[in-house]
């Protein structure tokens, strides 16, 4: 019992300091000034019983400014829709993509009217795709969407843009809205946000494609936007391939983060992995959940030791590369 | 002792195994060409699109819930609820209200029955929120006695009263 109070003293400060979200469901009636914050346990449909915008918050005391996390039109006879965006990303807080990766968007629709001459407003609703790029304004694209039940749409690419198209970031928004609208109140029925990032890239400093060298330059290796949760190497294969090649691997970083990261830095013991005159090849491969790939050109170089010997003999350059 | 020997064919399992293992493909690097011809088969493209007599479509505003909301704080923790939530508020009980959020975010729920010594509620209807159905002087006098804030409620859920019926200075938020 004595043993027990102890450990449960011991343990209160950590159960105080691990503050959990706390969930708001804010309902609001138009044009009738109701603004209730309804329990989050239980659909408020049938207790408010007329149509009602719905917003909901997930907040703790780091995030208290934090916008909604989602809203919707609700109520008699208004469509229902439930966005889901699928990707080839499994892991991450939110969907999360790479700019030039496939990616699914799930449209479940409920309430629409067909089979008779009816009009938009009860028989169609909007899905509006917003492209909110870093770099540039937010652009809009609508098609109108008239089926009950799962519309599946596949997007072969992200539509956001940048100078470089494989840099572009940001995210994209899935709404559907109702047709059926006030003109004043939002006509959000539903939506999901996928998270865009872009392709990664490298380089390597101090030794080019073509060189000869009688004993390795020091190199800096820099990295920029590796995708989360991936291994990229820097590694060194015999001859002048990688792919069918059996390589070596120099340095490893893994990307534990939710977004994407640059990494730099100094590789200086090139000397001790190459095992004698002959052809080779340095890449930096990045090993992430859409396969194998190289971030950067490879670059193949040749050793030749006692270049000073031979220097009357032939032209090879002599250690690093400018 | 003798080393035990494999068949062929263990030893190319092994073989083709630890090639694979060593010689993963590599992917060719992604172009903006690339992306350009992926895009051509949006699907959006193909599908109907809104005509200029589609009605327009409102844009909800992204806001922070505190920017809407009576903050309520007992020194460690605090919660929020919608304003003109609060139908009574003693002088004596000023200090719980609408100070900068520090501490811990609570739940209403939780908050409530962590504070019932100077917080309770009142449980009105949708139409009583509205307005539609006025509450008697004598009820909301009953009320707005004794020394606990009083908050409005629908389903144990706090509820903004129609304007005339909340306390006029925090009404005005």
């Amino acid at each position: 019992m004595i043993r027990q109070a102890v450990i449960l003293a011991l343990a209160a400060p950590l159960l105080h300091a691990s503050e959990s979200a706390v969930d708001f469901r804010r309902v609001e009636v138009p044009g009738q000034g109701i603004v209730w914050d309804a329990p989050c346990e239980t659909d408020p449909s049938p207790a408010v019983a007329r149509v009602f915008w719905q917003r909901t918050w997930r907040l703790d005391s780091g995030r208290m400014e934090s916008p909604w996390s989602d809203a919707c039109l609700r109520g008699p006879a208004v469509p229902t829709a439930a966005v889901t965006v699928r990707t080839l990303d499994p892991k991450g807080k939110m969907p999360r993509t790479r700019v030039d990766q496939p990616f699914v968007v799930e449209v479940e629709i409920g309430g629409l009217l067909s089979g008779m001459d009816f009009p938009e407003s009860v028989s169609k609703v909007l899905l509006e795709r917003r492209l909110e790029s870093a770099e540039e304004d937010p652009e809009s694209r609508r098609i109108l969407l008239g089926s009950n039940g799962l519309n599946r749409l596949r997007f072969p690419a992200s539509g956001l843009t940048a100078d470089d198209p494989t840099r572009a970031r940001g995210e994209e928004e899935f709404i559907v809205h109702t047709l059926a609208g006030d003109g004043r109140t939002p006509t959000r029925i539903g939506g999901a946000r996928v998270l865009v990032l872009p392709v990664a890239s490298g380089r390597i400093v101090g030794i080019r494609s073509g060189d000869t060298i009688d004993h390795a330059p020091q190199l800096k290796i820099v990295m920029t936007d590796l995708y989360p949760t991936s291994a990229n190497r820097l590694m060194l294969f015999p001859g002048s391939s990688v792919n069918g090649r059996s390589g070596k691997t120099l340095r490893l970083r893994t990307i534990d983060a939710e977004n994407c990261a640059n990494v730099s830095f100094s590789f200086k013991t090139l000397d001790r992995h190459l095992s004698g005159d002959g052809t080779y090849t340095l890449a930096l491969i990045s090993d992430t959940v859409y396969g194998r790939e190289l971030l950067a050109d490879p670059i193949t170089f040749q050793v030749r030791r006692n270049l000073q010997a031979s220097a009357d003999t032939t032209r090879g350059r002599r250690g690093p590369a400018p | 002792m003798k080393a035990p020997r494999l068949s062929y064919c263990t030893i190319g399992i092994l073989a083709v195994a630890a090639g694979a293992a060593a010689a993963q493909p590599v992917l060719v690097r992604v172009t903006s060409e690339t992306i350009a011809r992926l895009r051509q088969n949006d699907p959006m493209v193909r599908m109907e699109k809104p005509s200029t007599s589609t009605p327009p479509i409102v844009r909800p505003k992204a806001t922070a819930l505190t920017e809407e909301s009576t903050i309520l704080h007992d020194g460690t923790n605090w919660t929020m609820v919608p304003n003109g939530a609060v139908i009574h508020l003693p002088e004596s009980q000023r200090g719980h209200i609408n100070a900068r959020p520090v501490g811990n975010l609570m739940s209403w729920r939780d908050f409530l029955a962590k504070n019932s010594a100077w917080l309770s509620t009142r449980d009105i209807s949708f139409d009583q929120a509205a307005g539609n159905e006025k509450v008697s002087s004598s009820q909301l006098a009953e009320w707005r006695e004794g020394e606990k804030i009083v908050i409005a409620v629908h389903q144990k859920g706090p509820i903004r009263m129609k304007l005339s019926m909340a306390e006029p200075e925090l009404s005005q938020k």
